[in-house]
């Protein structure tokens, strides 16, 4: 009998011991991620602060090559091989006639709807490392600290500027974003909040971190035609020589321009007057790269500007500032160099011939080649007033573009979750 | 010897002390034929006996006086006789025709027989099927055998995942998967695959060869499911292998030894046309498919002693695809299996199940891939000439394509060529091992300890080959690999009292089940290989990707229940579990679940009321919960991984939770009655099984997305919103005939005719907690929605009324919406006032379009034996009230290889004057090649083509929606067993011979505009469903066998 009182307690025991919940709790921790309260020290910070420039990684190329698709600077065809992202088909042709009804398309557009969500999680890694940083005490405040701050406000300038560029509620609304599920913020206050983020990063720059941030405040002003406060920053901004800003790739995850638009996959093609600027003048294919793809019989090309996966991409660089500079003078604006000289350096580095002359037609044309596959284009456009209405010009797919488009759409998935828009 | 062991001696003066007698008789069954190897066992003692081949017995040694006998025998009731007489006693046994008094499970530590059970339970016999017929897997075995479950194979690829769709479906959060068991231990069930290919991956549960098993309960719902807590919400699949059994063979031997050999052949159930699909490559797609090689041999002994039962299971199978490749596209699955029951002692029984697999799948990458074979061939477009004019092949063409003479070319391999494609090599191999240890431990009469420890422990490989640098966006040769090493340990313990007061019997029990789970991944991905030739990792020049991952979890519960039975005519039960799992960071959440059940045996119960003719009548009621506990870290506002790029390595937001989730509750009641009538005049046995249940769920755990401004999507967040109900029926009718005793010879002609339907209904009521409104939630191609006041995942999408025209050239002008309708908004004027004008998924012109998943599934099946050897069995199926989504289809519009598009296009002058397909345009042009009127006399023609435009649109989703409803002969076979046969020439070395010859899928009644309306491209256990985009179709399976039993 004493035998089964005992089989009998020591089976409840266990049943006790089971229906305890710490041996539920008591399980090795995942190894393959950290929760947010362990990642708030001194420590970790170099961590964070890589964590944001990955995060720049994963939303740069994408982000601006969707641009350029939208703009004329990259075509979408499905006659070459490998091309059949019905989103860049839409992004490139605002869809077809019979498509474009509403616009509904490019809601739901997925290359819209990653990249909206791309810039919203660069925004808010950029914004809980200064979070974080914030938080840690004064005194024993170290190089990393400075590096957080530098990059987190740097980040957090960026984003928002990326916002006020490249998105838009609708087709025919002024760009912008909401943050935070908040009301749309206009571009004017979105590229306003990017500069005061730039300004909150100077403290912590290196003097060619200081020029890269006054470009890029320059840039904020220049994409708002305010010519004269432009060309205040661009002034101070980046020197020739300088080392661009960039976004840096991996072979894990590559330059979508390399990637999709490029030699990796071929779903974005150069437009004909690529070929005619190189034509005319066989130096240009010094920044001017590309290479003749496979197509179902037409000759159509690809750009090799980036040649390989991990190429990285300029998010701002001297030529840039240079040819912000010439433009801004040429705008009215004072700069201390002219714009010739300003357009000269830019091309004197490609090994190109000095221009005796340069107006704003010259800059427009220069931009559309300097800048070539950076995400510039459809700014342009729209400041020089010279949106196209056609696409594939001059190959046996040629298309009229319907719809107004010129922005990447604020996806349905802000629409249908942010009460405040 | 010690006065302590004095007792040994006492049985022989105990002994000496009776006087014995000779029980005898025979057994027959109730048209007079003997039953041989009938179990005769004097109750209270261990004294049996069987019966010889004429029926006859002889129990010797029984105690004289009156006794009682236990009389059983398989296909036949049970039949206790209390009696006096000792000779010559002539005992007929009733045919149980419909296993009624066999035994299922019905909880944790619950079993009731058929006959007796107060819940719905779906049994599957197994051992019985695949004696004639060959299952590559065990969703083979269970499709269209029981109603209330419908099983889906994602794609035809072989070794592939699929689906359970049980019942209504459960709740909203999760992906609506029952767990699984077998022989007590929890098995994993994940579609395994993280290297990209064509949204399809490997099932886990391909790993059971079918042969090792004895049979499948399901436990459909909450209401029958309750006692399995959380887990048991989408309802629990119980697998039984196969045991060994003391062996009463007439030839002395106490094994059975079995060899079967099968082979067979997968071929192509749906031969593509050009002109029913629209295709210009109808020739190649076929080309691509070439019929698969099946082979098997399996081998088998089970046996038993007093003391020890055993069964040895060793099987080989090897299986190919459809894929022309072979080699991207097989399974090579050994498996072998020892069981052991060991009878320790007279109270203790102890139980080693073990089964051991390698499984090895190759898995071709087509769907939804540019590197596969279908979308290379599907999506050719055609070619024309400098003149516009159609390319076509000519008597000369080699090109291999296996085009016919005279027919359009097209540019097949478009996007990879054939030979590339040929070079990728994509493998899963499982080695894994299953097993446990149980014990039955009697201490005292009545009390019941119970104890098991089971293992699931699989090692996957998986390797991925891309040996063509045109095939990847990489910069040259890549290979990437991953290693999963899973471990799932389960516990279970309990304790369980019977004891019977007059003629109420209870059994009380309490039992904790526990299960914990440890998986590790590790994976790494090289590219720049220095030679094809040598594709090892280290041939590779650099590491494009190297990744680990850990999970560990824990859950559990424990169940009390009591059990009661009133005189064998009242059954109840009453249950309560709590649940435990494990939550990174806090507190395990928990949660309770109540179940209670009732049964009663009218035909018992009130037995002078009942007709003789009914055997059985039982209404039944149970109600049960169940429900969703959160996740390991669904609870945790931000968790962070590492992540590498350009600048090193990092840290990024992995997932986002919510810290106040809640567990989501599923209650359901299920009323039914199981009823059997004899029917007169020898015409047979009827059956028949109606259940009608009803659940609901409240707090639904819902999967929210975040607004991407917040910068929180990393994943979407788990929120407690929502409420369903989901409603259905069930039955089902057998029917049992012996024609041949209607005419005077019994066995003659017999036939089993078994017909199930079940119907389902589901709703979102809300999404809405009363703070909180959530959004329509989208699946993958925006189609499918959860969404208030309608089915979740039902098709929702803008719906095309027909082509808009120019009001003053009357030309078209694009496509006509559905803007009147507002279906889906008349209900809630809110929602239309708050997404009226914006687009995408608030759209308020969007309208529900139907189901993604049968409503009404129905099968009838028919078993005929002829001369009682000669069987022939077939299986019939219907699924309805659904729609697929026909990607496949639409995405060919995008790339030109539509040509009914095409053609359409080019009536309306799309393609110009002399348009390249040869179509006559409908309309004028101006010398510029503009399009400027309708020519006179085809306005009518004008306006179909155009509404037949709009209709192929690919801009609109529904417009290649397809009805999916179907019709299948799913099985049919023939075997032939020789036993009699060899008796007859008393041939005693071999024991039987069974031959056969099967069909699956062998012909498919449907409008589904595709292959086959039964794919899923996301695979088998995403939320999303039927949707076919480059999904390999299901094939049509002949397979012949042999099983010869020694």
């Amino acid at each position: 009998m004493r035998f089964i009182l005992n089989i009998c307690l020591i089976n409840l025991f266990i049943l006790v011991i089971s229906c305890e919940d710490t041996w539920y709790q008591k399980i090795e921790p995942p190894m393959d991620i950290a929760e947010d309260r362990a990642l708030k020290d001194r420590i970790d910070l170099p961590l964070l602060t890589k964590g944001v420039l990955i995060n720049l990684m994963y939303v740069y190329s994408d982000l601006v090559s969707a641009s350029d698709l939208i703009s004329d600077q990259i075509e979408f065809s499905q006659s070459v091989i490998n091309a059949t992202f019905s989103s860049y088909d839409q992004l490139d042709g605002r869809g077809r006639i019979d498509q474009a009804d509403d616009g509904s398309q490019f809601h739901d557009n997925i290359s819209c709807i990653y990249n909206y969500a791309s810039v919203g999680r660069f925004r808010k890694h950029a914004d809980l490392l200064i979070e974080t940083v914030s938080l840690l005490d004064d005194e024993n405040s170290s190089a990393e600290d400075t590096a957080a701050f530098y990059t987190g406000y740097l980040a957090g300038g960026l984003s928002r500027a990326l916002y006020a560029t490249y998105f838009a509620l609708t087709d025919d609304g002024e760009p912008g974003s909401p943050i935070d599920d908040g009301p749309m913020i206009s571009t004017a206050n979105m590229f306003s909040d990017a500069r005061s983020k730039y300004l909150l990063a100077l403290p912590y720059a290196t003097e060619s971190e200081k020029r890269v941030l006054y470009s890029l405040i320059g840039k904020t002003y220049l994409l708002e035609e305010d010519y004269i406060e432009a060309a205040i920053y661009l002034s101070q901004g980046m020197e020739a020589g300088d080392a661009p800003l960039q976004a840096l790739y991996s072979y894990d995850y590559a330059n979508n321009y390399y990637e999709q638009m490029g030699l990796g996959r071929t779903q974005g093609m150069v437009p004909n007057r690529f070929m005619d600027y190189v034509a005319e003048n066989p130096l240009e294919v010094n920044r001017l790269p590309f290479v003749e793809v496979e197509t179902l019989g037409e000759q159509r090309y690809v750009q090799t500007k980036y040649p390989e996966a991990i190429s990285p991409v300029n998010v701002i660089s001297w030529q840039e500032n240079y040819l912000m500079l010439a433009e801004v003078s040429l705008r009215g604006a004072s700069v201390a160099v002219s714009p010739v000289v300003a357009v000269n350096t830019v091309r004197t580095e490609h090994g190109l011939g000095a221009l005796e002359s340069v107006n704003l037609d010259v800059v427009y044309v220069e931009r559309d080649k300097e800048l070539w596959c950076t995400g510039n284009r459809a700014s342009d456009q729209t400041r020089w007033n010279r949106w196209h209405n056609t696409t594939n010009v001059g190959t046996e797919v040629e298309e009229t573009i319907y719809g107004e488009w010129r922005y990447l759409s604020i996806s349905l998935y802000e629409k249908n979750n942010n009460p405040n828009i | 010897m010690t006065n302590k062991n004095w007792y040994l001696i006492l049985p022989i003066f105990l002994v000496q002390s009776f006087t014995f007698a000779v029980v005898s008789g025979i057994i027959s069954d109730k048209s007079g034929n003997p039953l041989k190897g009938a179990n005769i066992l004097l109750e209270g003692t261990d004294l049996g006996v069987a019966t010889n081949e004429d029926g006859s017995f002889v129990l010797e040694y029984v105690p004289e006086g009156e006794y009682s006998l236990e009389i059983t025998y398989i296909g036949f009731k049970t039949k206790k006789i209390n009696t006096t007489d000792s000779t010559n006693l002539a005992i007929i046994l009733e045919s149980d025709v419909f296993s009624s008094e066999s035994v299922v499970v019905t909880g944790i530590s619950s079993e009731r027989s058929i006959g007796n059970t107060e819940v719905s339970v779906s049994r599957v016999n197994v051992s019985d099927m695949s004696k004639t017929i060959s299952f590559s897997d065990v969703s083979q075995m269970l499709y269209g055998k029981m109603s209330g479950v419908d099983i889906r194979k994602a794609s035809g690829n072989v070794g592939g995942g699929w689906r359970f769709d049980v019942r209504a479906g459960g709740g909203l959060n999760g992906d609506e998967q029952p767990v699984i068991y077998i022989d007590g231990v929890r098995m994993d069930n994940d579609e395994f695959y993280s290297v990209y290919a064509g949204g399809q991956g490997v099932s886990t549960l391909a790993d059971l060869n079918p042969e090792d098993i004895e049979g499948i309960d399901i436990l459909k719902g909450p209401a029958g499911a309750t006692t399995y807590g959380t887990n048991g919400s989408n309802g629990v699949v119980l697998i039984t292998t196969k045991r060994g059994s003391k062996q009463d063979r007439t030839d002395g031997k106490n094994y059975t030894i079995k060899y079967k050999q099968v082979n067979g052949t997968n071929e192509q159930a749906y031969i593509y046309d050009n002109d029913k699909d629209g295709l210009y490559s109808a020739d190649d797609l076929n080309a691509v498919h070439t019929p698969g090689n099946i082979e098997q041999r399996n081998f088998s002994i089970s046996g038993g002693t007093p003391d020890l039962n055993y069964y040895i299971g060793l099987d080989d199978r090897y299986e190919e695809g459809l894929t022309i490749n072979k080699k991207q596209n097989y399974m090579d699955r050994k498996s072998a299996r020892l069981n052991l029951d060991i009878a320790a002692s007279k109270n203790l029984n102890i139980s080693v199940l073990t089964n051991y697999v390698k499984n090895m799948r190759t898995i071709p990458d087509n769907d939804n891939s540019i590197l596969g074979w279908l979308g290379n061939t599907y999506w050719a477009v055609a070619q024309y000439d400098e003149n516009g004019d159609p390319i076509l092949n000519s008597v000369e063409d080699n090109d291999g394509s296996g085009r016919s003479y005279g027919t359009q070319k097209y540019e097949p391999f478009f996007f990879s060529d054939s030979s590339d494609i040929n070079e990728i090599y994509y493998w899963v191999e499982s080695k894994r091992f299953i097993g446990s240890i149980s014990i039955n431990f009697r201490p005292v009469n009545g009390l019941i300890l119970n104890g098991r420890i089971g293992i699931d422990d699989s090692h996957i490989n998986e390797d991925k080959n891309h040996n063509d640098p045109s095939l990847t966006s990489l910069p040259l040769e890549a290979e990437r690999a991953f290693i999963r090493q899973n471990q799932e340990i389960s516990y279970e313990i309990g304790l369980k009292y019977i004891k019977s007061i007059s003629s109420v019997e209870s059994k009380t029990s309490l039992t904790t089940q526990a299960y914990d789970q440890k998986q590790q991944g590790f994976g790494l991905k090289k590219i720049n290989y220095i030679t094809p030739d040598i594709s090892i990792m280290g041939s590779g020049e650099e590491m494009l990707y190297e990744d680990e991952e850990f999970y560990h979890f824990r859950d559990g519960g424990t169940v009390f229940s009591e059990e009661l039975s009133i005189k064998d005519r009242y059954f109840l039960t009453f249950s309560n579990r709590k649940d435990f799992a494990s939550t990174l960071g806090t507190k395990a959440s928990q949660i309770s679940y109540t179940g209670y059940r009732f049964g009663c045996r009218v035909d018992r119960a009130l037995s002078f009321l009942t007709p003789s003719f009914i055997s059985l009548l039982k209404p039944r009621f149970a109600y049960g919960e169940s429900g969703v506990l959160p996740g390991l870290t669904d609870n945790n506002p931000i968790l962070w991984q590492a992540s590498s790029g350009g600048v090193g390595n990092g840290a990024s937001i992995s997932s986002v939770g919510n810290k106040d989730i809640k567990p989501e509750k599923i209650k359901e009641t299920e009323v039914g009655f199981d009823a059997q009538v004899n029917l007169p005049s020898k015409l047979g046995f009827l059956s028949l099984e109606y259940t009608s249940y009803n659940q609901s769920a409240k707090e639904s755990i819902v999967a929210k997305e975040n607004s991407p401004s917040s910068g929180l999507t990393a994943s979407s967040m788990l929120v407690n919103v929502g409420e369903m109900e989901m409603s259905g029926t069930e039955m089902l009718i057998k029917y049992s005939t012996d024609v041949g005793s209607l005419i005077g010879r019994p066995n003659w002609l017999q036939a089993d005719l078994s017909y199930s339907s079940s119907h389902n209904k589901n709703k979102v009521v809300s999404l809405d907690n009363g703070g909180f409104d959530a959004q329509p939630i989208y699946s993958s191609f925006n189609t499918q929605v959860v969404q208030a006041g309608i089915p979740k995942y039902g098709w929702y999408n803008l719906f095309v009324l027909g082509a808009k025209f120019d009001e003053i050239t009357g030309l078209y002008s694009g496509v006509q919406v559905d803007t009147v309708t507002q279906r889906m908004w008349d209900f809630d004027s809110t929602y239309l006032s708050k997404y009226a004008g914006a687009s995408g998924v608030g759209s308020p012109y969007k309208v529900y379009l139907g189901l993604s998943t049968p409503s009404s599934i129905r099968s009838l099946s028919l078993n005929i034996r002829v001369f009682k050897n000669l069987n022939v069995y077939a299986l019939w199926n219907w699924k309805s009230g659904h729609f697929m989504s026909n990607e496949t289809k639409r995405y060919g519009v995008y790339f030109g290889s539509n040509r009914i598009r095409n053609e359409l296009g080019d009536k309306l002058g799309f393609g110009g004057e002399e348009p390249l397909s040869g179509i006559e345009p409908l309309v004028d042009f101006d010398e510029y090649g503009n399009i400027v009127g309708i020519k006179i006399g085809k306005e009518e023609d004008y306006e179909k083509a155009s509404n037949d435009y709009s209709f192929t649109d690919p801009g609109y989703p529904a417009n290649y929606l397809s009805d999916a409803s179907f019709s299948r002969l799913k099985e049919l076979s023939i075997s032939y067993n020789m036993g009699d046969l060899l008796s007859r020439f008393n041939l005693k070395a071999v024991n039987d011979i069974q031959i056969y010859y099967s069909i699956q899928n062998l012909w498919t009644n449907t409008d589904y505009s595709g292959s086959d309306p039964e794919v899923n491209w996301s695979g088998a256990k995403a939320i999303d469903r039927g949707q076919d985009f480059l999904t390999a179709q299901h094939p049509r399976v002949h397979t012949w066998g042999l099983t010869i039993t020694f």
